[in-house]
């Protein structure tokens, strides 16, 4: 059995929906940087075509592609990706959200 | 950033000139790639020859794209598309690889 | 973090799923992917793509037919001359009195960035995508664009390597107009094709 279903979560055209949003929201500085971040993950030679992005994002699955902002869906692609390429691990990956958290929180960091 | 370098490949020859009709494929291979479901199986012209490209198919997991292939804008009619929906007249113009064109 | 001093008001990530991008910043700078110089350099060259690229190639074209042919037939060759470059092959789709084009792209959010900055939200939304291919005349109207019956609506969907920019028809009683003030007329959204450049 196909592994993608008769109609992938980003291929819209076509379907039914409602009124467009249209209030503007400018970039945070956190999207800038994600955003920088797979530039220069494309110069560094880790990522080599825009397609491997879509890919991983068009894996994603319903809940999450709708739920997530563009952003986030970009750093859930980044991760995938430096995953698969080995350079960086899930592990360490969480232990760095997991330090963050502690840090927001008021924790002293590790 | 998005697109690999041209290269002029004295090898590659468009299959498809403008105004030839063409039909896009109705099929959807379980991998990557970019041809939106809502125009699969539709027939349209050909508007535009761009250059070869390599395939999102293969670079999508890390391939080289080989062989490139040429890409097309393709005018799509709206009613066709949308029965009953579309103003008569109105178009859809899509881009779309070779691979994925056959003869109307 | 050390990041403070270049933060404007925007509110810290909190959530996992928006700590992962702070998370993957700071281990890839930690291994030297690339150093937080290289970062500003990039958001630099990002932010510095506004609109305002795209209106120069308008106006550009609007009081140079030459270069008006030129751009139609081979746009990233004709934005090469005003030192402006799409980062992929740019198509221009003409505005006139019979044909209204409108930019989409139903599978991402593929949009001519250098010449225009970021997509803004709308753009990239489901609603967007999925509606304007099927029903674009009530899209339009959203946006407060309402086109002739006898106008045909092109479609441009994004599904590739291509990118697009619409050349807005010029308004009238701008004939005395200089390029700046030409391009002070020339919106965003009238280079997507949801709106028109209305008459000063």
């Amino acid at each position: 059995m196909d592994s993608r279903p008769q109609r992938c979560v980003h291929d819209v055209g076509g379907l039914p929906d409602g009124p467009i949003d249209r209030s503007e929201h400018a970039l945070t500085f956190w999207e800038w940087r994600i955003d920088a971040m797979i530039r220069l993950l494309f110069k560094a030679g880790i990522l080599v075509d825009f397609a491997e992005l879509r890919r991983v994002i068009e894996d994603l699955s319903e809940t999450d592609y709708g739920e997530m902002s563009y952003y986030e869906r970009w750093s859930e692609a980044g991760a995938a990706l430096l995953i698969e390429k080995g350079v960086l691990t899930r592990a360490e990956i969480e232990a760095r959200i997991d330090e963050l958290l502690a840090d927001a929180s008021g924790s002293v960091s590790p | 950033m998005t697109c690999p370098p041209p290269i002029e490949d004295p090898s590659i020859v468009a299959r498809f000139a403008v105004g030839d009709r063409v039909r896009i494929d109705d099929r959807d291979p379980a991998v990557h790639h970019r041809v939106p479901a809502y125009v699969r199986g539709h027939v349209g012209e050909v508007v535009r020859v761009m250059r070869a490209f390599g395939q999102p198919e293969l670079l999508a997991y890390g391939g080289d794209g080989e062989p490139r292939q040429v890409l097309y804008r393709v005018r799509l009619v709206q009613s066709d598309l949308w029965p009953g929906d579309a103003k008569s007249g109105d178009t859809l113009d899509v881009e779309i690889f070779e691979h994925w064109l056959g003869p109307a | 973090m050390s990041d403070h001093a270049h933060q404007p008001d925007d509110p810290e990530p909190a959530t996992r799923r928006a700590l992962l991008g702070v998370a993957l910043r700071s281990l890839l700078l930690e291994k030297r992917v690339y150093s937080e110089d290289d970062e500003r350099r990039v958001v630099e060259r990002l932010e510095a793509a506004s609109p305002a690229q795209g209106a120069r190639v308008v106006a550009k074209a609007w009081t140079d037919d030459a270069f008006r042919d030129r751009l139609l037939d081979d746009g990233s060759a004709a934005i090469a001359e005003l030192d402006l470059d799409a980062g992929a092959p740019l198509v221009v789709v003409e505005n006139t009195e019979r044909v209204h084009n409108v930019l989409v792209c139903t599978l991402c959010s593929c949009y001519p960035r250098m010449l225009l900055g970021p997509q803004p939200a709308w753009y990239k939304s489901v609603a967007y995508r999925s509606r304007v291919v099927r029903e674009p005349r009530a899209v339009l109207a959203e946006f407060g664009t309402t086109l002739p019956d006898d106008t045909t609506v092109r479609v441009h969907d994004s599904t590739a390597e291509l990118r697009y920019l619409v050349l807005p028809r010029r308004p009238a009683g701008t004939e005395a107009f200089s390029l700046r003030d030409l391009e002070a007329l020339i919106t965003r959204d009238a280079l997507i094709g949801v709106t028109t450049v209305p008459a000063p």
